[in-house]
């Protein structure tokens, strides 16, 4: 490669390379038509309605609903609480998720695919089923106070249940395969020379792993966190379902809007600030992420 | 420390600055087993390698040449059997603890660091001062003749920069023993054997042991000062290139080595060495009993005879002495310097290689015969059919 070939930016060149199977704008086009009609029907032009919807009423215009969100304290709290849950839920799904994907990775032959099949079963199953799941577990009455009662542990049953810790942990649960799939795959696209040349040139098996492997596996830790994220900052069931009135997430607080007090408008701006703030925290997020990715690369 | 003792620190520095030495080291392969299940990947494998010196290890593809290497590089360990470098027993190291350097197929540099960076690696795991480190990158770097190109990321190296780094990598921590894994498998063959060149330059400028994998006849005999034949696991033959040629001591290594006619044919003994091969009613070649004497005896025996394409002398029907081969030239390929006749025996197709200037007036479709000096047969016992 001649000198003046490697000072083009390295995006540039990747984009070269593929666009010799590159097919051209219309026939792209075409192929994504369908999915862009019905996204643009059933998706862009509702969000859209329900922006509006938060903004009109019969007489005009009013920023009332949203100003109603920021004084009652009440609603940024709950703003602030779905986002540290889903932070937290993010950051547990990582810790729990990534020594799955690595082992899997490095299992031999039909086991590390037995372990990702494992993964993906919960998938296959309703989140209602995977929650209910947990209420047996954590009710007062549940399959965990009663053994440790039995097992003379505790003599009163815990509080487990309508905690937010019940809510991370059965998010957590729900969410896992988001995180382990993407990790897995770009693990699997480490060629495996690259940890033995690690080895070669001196590096312990816990060198290799934070100089070579981790590293190397930041795209798939950084798609699996965003969208264990984006998934957890709208989850609905299962905050619904094991979070008590103490525990109340956006979407929970959104549903109640609608379907018990009616409130149509104000659930919108209160869905107008949900989606307001994904998009705004997926911007930074990738931001940051394409600084760090420049630093890496020097 | 005096000033004389800092002066003469100073120039030990300078000294070993200007040419820079690895020590080579000895490597001894033992008995050396390993086993997959029921496939056995490399079978009581022993050599000996000088220190200094650049041995091949030449196989086809499943030979078990990569696993004998992956085993000295530690990363499969040996079912049976020991790995000594110089007097130190690696048999049971890990192989971060072996210190040997190691070039891969595919080069092995990591994406996420800058060449200078992948240089530093081996040094900062042996936590070298940064001052150190930097000089010694500096000198890795030039040694390869890529100096400027420290900031740049693999990526954006070509196949035949990526490899020069990769060697540099391997090298900068002064390993006394260099392994390579078929490390120009992937370029192109100009640039290949301007690389070998280079390869074995630096090798004699480092004074490091070789060991190197491949499966191209060509290159392991270009390089190396000896090459170690290796066969369904087994090594088959062990010598220099020259010996390899002359006096291959398997039909496998007659075959695999260089270009090899083979003739089935009856070996006639007309007292003390010499005698003949007599190939059906198409004539005979004369030859030389084989010296390690006991698969043939001075009996009339059934043997395969193999002779290199450049030994064997070509004429017009009639023209031909005592003992020759009688056949019918089928083609003939210009090479420039040579050309190479196709001659049609019975049921073989024998290459003839002549110096283009001697050969003008033979075409296609001649009639012709061939023979050859004794020393230039090679009798191997008729392998048992399968």
């Amino acid at each position: 490669m001649s000198s003046s070939a490697t000072k083009v930016p390295r995006r540039t060149l990747l984009l070269d390379a593929a666009s010799a199977r590159e097919y051209s704008t219309g026939l792209s086009l075409a192929l994504a038509a369908p999915l862009i009609v019905l996204l643009a029907l059933a998706f862009i032009y509702p969000v859209g309605k329900l922006v509006w919807a938060s903004f009109a009423t019969n007489a005009g215009y009013t920023a009332e609903h949203y100003l109603r969100i920021l004084y009652e304290p009440l609603y940024l709290k709950i703003l602030w609480r779905t986002i540290s849950i889903a932070l937290l839920v993010t950051v547990a799904s990582f810790l729990l998720g990534y020594p799955v994907a690595y082992a899997a990775n490095r299992a031999k032959g039909k086991w590390g695919l037995l372990m990702i099949v494992c993964v993906l079963i919960p998938l296959w199953t309703s989140v209602l089923v995977r929650s209910y799941a947990w209420i047996l577990l954590l009710q007062r009455k549940g399959i965990i106070n009663n053994l440790l009662l039995e097992g003379g542990f505790i003599s009163t049953p815990l509080r487990m249940i309508y905690t937010e810790g019940a809510v991370i942990v059965a998010m957590t649960h729900v969410l896992l395969p988001f995180m382990i799939l993407p990790i897995f795959s770009s693990l699997k696209s480490i060629p495996p020379d690259l940890a033995r040349a690690a080895s070669n040139l001196g590096a312990g098996p816990v060198q290799t792993f934070f100089r070579v492997t981790l590293p190397l596996s930041l795209p798939g830790v950084y798609a699996g966190s965003l969208m264990t994220f984006i998934l957890a900052l709208g989850f609905y069931i299962t905050p619904a379902l094991l979070g008590g009135p103490s525990t109340l997430m956006m979407a929970t607080v959104i549903g109640q809007q609608t379907t018990e007090l009616l409130n149509w408008p104000f659930a919108s701006a209160l869905s107008g600030v949900l989606l307001g703030v994904t998009f705004l925290l997926v911007v930074v997020f990738r931001r940051t992420l394409s600084l760090s990715k420049e630093v890496q690369l020097g | 420390m005096t000033a004389m003792m800092r002066d003469l620190r100073s120039q030990e520095l300078l000294a070993a600055r200007a040419a820079p030495k690895l020590r080579g080291q000895t490597v001894t392969i033992s008995g050396v087993s390993k086993r997959y299940g029921a496939v056995r990947a490399v079978e009581d494998v022993s050599i000996e390698v000088g220190a200094g010196e650049f041995l091949s290890l030449l196989g086809p593809s499943g030979s078990g040449k990569t696993t004998l290497l992956m085993m000295i590089a530690g990363f499969e360990s040996a079912n049976e059997g020991s790995i000594r470098v110089g007097d130190r027993d690696l048999t049971y190291v890990p192989p971060n603890e072996r210190g040997i350097g190691m070039v891969f197929q595919k080069y092995a540099l990591f994406p996420h660091m800058t060449v200078a960076q992948n240089i530093a690696f081996p040094l900062k795991m042996r936590k070298l001062a940064k001052a150190e480190i930097a000089e010694r990158v500096r000198r890795a770097l030039s040694l390869v003749r890529l100096d400027d190109y420290d900031h740049r990321m693999p990526s954006q190296l070509s196949g035949g920069q990526q490899q020069r780094i990769a060697v540099a990598r391997a090298t900068v921590f002064e390993p006394p023993v260099l392994l390579m894994d078929e490390p120009l498998g992937a370029l192109d063959k100009k640039l290949r054997e301007q690389l070998q060149l280079e390869i074995k330059s630096l090798q004699q400028r480092l004074g490091v042991t070789v060991i190197y994998v491949t499966h191209d006849q060509e290159e392991a005999l270009t390089m190396s000062d000896r090459v170690a034949v290796i066969n369904n696991g087994r090594l088959e033959q062990i010598g220099t290139p020259v010996d390899l040629y002359d006096r291959p001591e398997s039909i496998f290594v007659a075959d695999f080595i260089g270009k090899m006619n083979f003739l089935k044919g009856e070996w006639i003994s007309s007292g003390g060495e010499n005698g003949r091969v007599h190939v059906g009613d198409l004539g005979s070649l004369p030859a030389l009993a084989p010296h390690s004497g006991s698969v043939v005896s001075t009996a009339s025996r059934r043997v395969r005879a193999a002779i290199r394409p450049e030994r064997l002398q070509l004429f017009k029907r009639g023209h031909g002495t005592e003992h020759s081969l009688k056949g019918i030239i089928e083609s003939v390929i210009f090479v420039g310097s040579y050309r190479t006749f196709l001659v049609r025996v019975g049921d073989d197709l024998l290459q003839v290689q002549t110096s283009a200037a001697g050969s003008g007036h033979l075409d296609r479709g001649d009639m012709v015969e061939m023979t050859c000096d004794p020393t230039a047969v090679k009798l191997f016992p008729e392998p048992p059919k399968s």
